[in-house]
């Protein structure tokens, strides 16, 4: 119990995915520019991340490590998130529209986010159990949410402010995230953790 | 064809114009002997990805091009991934979960879709060549504006080559480590992108 | 129906390929990266315990070797872990015969502490500091007070990380340490045996002095060259009649060719007939002063407890 609240902190804070992991940047500043697309882009992530970490889980436990494939691993994982994520589109389509209204958009842009990919492939290389996996997957994909949701309001304001010329729009929420990223970093050390 | 080895260093720049392949951009850049790898290592992956899709990109059917485009790509992902584990194990561990996530780097997808299915090999070679040195001269920069303001040191190789001595005793003892922590990868391609920005507008 | 037998043939084929491929890369290189595995492995070894005439053999994979030297066990390498500030630090520890530190060594692969600070525990003068430390005395000396070890500044974590690998790795392996009571309890008895001939032995202090007739026999150890020597002395008023000194069977285990001449060239016959005062005027074997230096503090030291010990 003890060592899976660690890990949920650990990957909600101190390593949080965006700002000390640098994994899933594209859709961090793609979409990040107004708070009405930050959150639904965030819960989508959660969402997927959970499932494809199940399923990733499962296929490298029992099919590729008993057959003894592990080299496909990159090919295997990338192609499941691909198909999953092609799946959850359709399904929400027909099937729950109110779901498909909030996140439809997002769920294309999933596929070549490296946050889903990458905790996929760090949930292996830390030797994580199926329990451990599940909680490492959402409290990444929850550190996701908090990180966009902060640039997402920082950006809303920083609209209005006096930039000079060359470093507005990407640049300027580079050095925001740089600041924000400074402030996470007060949180490494904290109850001993580190991952 | 030149043109599209200039384009794809200077207009069609991955990070610095279009903002792709960020995460490694930012990830691995504490040093300049990390940037370098993972450029080249990405590069190797771009050149052969955009050959092959353009080699056969008259069989490959439409529908199916992107699953397809995937295969290709983490096919030789995994082959970087486990020459560079068997031969330079210090970079691959360095790298880390880097190398095989080049395979989302949406650049090298982007440019199979959007170059090499449509040109014919050698201009996807050029292409491949140009995107690629694009991207390893902008890693190089920033491993090497990060490497020698947070440690004083520059091309340190481990193992090898223990690194130029940029600045001072005095300096490299109390560097400005902030550089190589994550939030110096964000303070430093924010000042490369402001720069590029300032020049290009004139 | 002709495009979907076109669609079929490509996904198939690229399917066949790609695995076919990687397969064969994945033939090529495993057995370089293991090689390069045990190349390291072997070089970090050699690098904990620096002396050619060792042999190291598996206790446990990737985790415990124990050292020989000429057959005898001196010690034990061992390889912990514990977490970082940002990784997983794994310090390659040798350990002598008494459970002391010798040497440790911070693997740099897969660490990737933040550099400038917690990348510092590879440092020397950190990880020389290890150098001679029994167990209690492995804590920072900011966390306890019978620590003997600094911290580097503003890498605590790190720091405490290597310092609790360390301890803790000695503290699950020390039962493998061949142990030097145990060794002495071996080979003293059969020394002991000979030396009182015929006499009846009588136990002053457990295994560490008796008495035989109008003869003491005690037992003493010196710090040597790479181990604990013992001997064996057998003295009548106050005049050495016989020592023992012990032989590389019996744990034993100095450098052959430098050390193991105290043996060879039977520095015990010099103290036959000694007073214990005029023992610092005997000479020491060339080439093995600190061997024989050893063998002197032993029997001196061991005479201060036997004359404790008597009039007690």
């Amino acid at each position: 119990m003890d060592n899976l609240f660690l890990i949920f902190l650990s990957a909600f804070l101190v390593n949080n995915i965006i700002l000390m992991r640098f994994l899933g940047l594209c859709p961090f500043f793609g979409v990040s520019s107004r708070m009405e697309t930050a959150v639904p882009m965030g819960m989508s992530v959660i969402f997927v991340m959970t499932l494809s970490t199940i399923i990733t889980w499962f296929l490298y436990q029992f099919v590729l490590v008993p057959l003894d494939l592990i080299y496909l691993r990159t090919v295997v994982f990338i192609l499941v998130i691909a198909s999953l994520v092609q799946f959850l589109e359709l399904f929400f389509k027909k099937q729950i529209p109110a779901l498909y209204s909030a996140m439809g958009i997002f769920l294309p842009l999933i596929t070549t986010n490296c946050a889903i990919l990458g905790v996929a492939f760090l949930n292996i290389d830390n030797n994580f159990g199926l329990l451990s996996s599940l909680v490492f997957a959402i409290s990444s994909g929850l550190g996701f949410l908090l990180a966009i949701t902060l640039i997402g309001s920082i950006r809303e304001r920083l609209e209005n402010a006096p930039i000079p010329d060359s470093l507005k729009g990407l640049p300027i929420s580079f050095i925001a995230a740089a600041l924000m990223g400074l402030a996470f970093l007060g949180f490494s050390g904290f109850m001993g953790l580190s991952l | 064809m030149s043109r599209t080895f200039i384009d794809g260093i200077i207009k069609n720049n991955l990070i610095l114009v279009l903002a792709i392949g960020l995460c490694p951009t930012l990830a691995v850049t504490t040093s300049a002997y990390n940037g370098l790898g993972m450029g080249l290592a990405a590069t190797f992956v771009l050149i052969f990805s955009n050959l092959i899709i353009s080699a056969f990109r008259n069989i490959i059917p439409d529908n199916l091009r992107i699953p397809i485009f995937i295969v290709i790509i983490a096919t030789f992902v995994t082959v970087v991934d486990y020459t560079l584990k068997a031969y330079v194990p210090f970079l691959s561990v360095q790298l880390g979960v880097f190398i095989p996530l080049i395979v989302v780097n949406c650049g090298i997808l982007g440019r199979a879709e959007g170059f090499a299915y449509d040109h014919s090999p050698g201009y996807a070679l050029m292409d491949g060549l140009g995107i690629g040195l694009g991207f390893t001269i902008i890693l190089f920069v920033m491993g090497t504006i990060r490497e020698i303001l947070g440690q004083g040191i520059w091309l340190k190789i481990p193992g090898m080559f223990s690194g130029f001595k940029v600045f001072g005793e005095a300096f490299t003892n109390s560097s400005v480590i902030l550089m190589i922590l994550p939030p110096g990868g964000f303070l430093t391609i924010a000042l490369l992108m402001g720069i590029f920005n300032l020049f290009r507008r004139k | 129906m002709k495009k979907r037998v076109r669609q079929v043939l490509v996904l198939f084929l690229v399917g066949i390929i790609s695995p076919f491929l990687l397969s064969f890369v994945y033939r090529e290189t495993k057995p370089v990266i293991e090689r390069t595995k045990k190349e390291q492995l072997n070089k970090s070894l050699q690098e904990v315990f620096p002396d050619s005439l060792i042999r190291f053999e598996t206790v446990k994979n990737d985790t415990l070797w124990r050292i020989y030297k000429n057959d005898s066990c001196v010690g034990i390498i061992y390889r912990s872990s514990k977490k970082g500030y940002t990784s997983v630090i794994r310090p390659i520890v040798s350990v002598d015969s008494r459970g002391k530190i010798i040497r440790l060594k911070i693997q740099k692969e897969g660490l990737s502490e933040t550099p400038g600070l917690g990348m510092n525990v590879t440092e020397d003068w950190f990880q020389e500091q290890f150098r001679g430390l029994s167990e209690d005395e492995l804590w920072l000396k900011k966390d306890r007070e019978e620590g003997k070890l600094d911290a580097i500044t503003s890498a605590t974590i790190s720091s405490r990380a290597v310092v609790s690998a360390v301890r803790e790795g000695l503290k699950n392996f020390k039962k493998y340490i061949p142990s030097s009571s145990s060794t002495h309890n071996e080979w003293f008895r059969n020394a002991l045996e000979s030396l009182l001939g015929n006499s009846r032995m009588e136990v002053i202090i457990q295994g560490k002095l008796w008495k035989g007739g109008d003869r003491y026999i005690y037992l003493s150890q010196g710090e040597g060259f790479a181990s604990m020597i013992g001997v064996l002395v057998s003295i009548r008023n106050d005049t050495i009649q016989e020592v023992h000194i012990q032989f590389p069977e019996e744990g034993f285990c100095e450098t052959p060719g430098y050390g193991s001449r105290v043996i060879d060239e039977e520095f015990d016959k010099r103290f036959k007939g000694k007073a214990i005062q005029d023992i610092d005027g005997i000479d020491a074997i060339s080439g093995a002063t600190i061997t024989s230096n050893a063998v002197k503090n032993a029997i001196k030291t061991g005479y201060k407890e036997f004359i404790q010990g008597r009039n007690r």
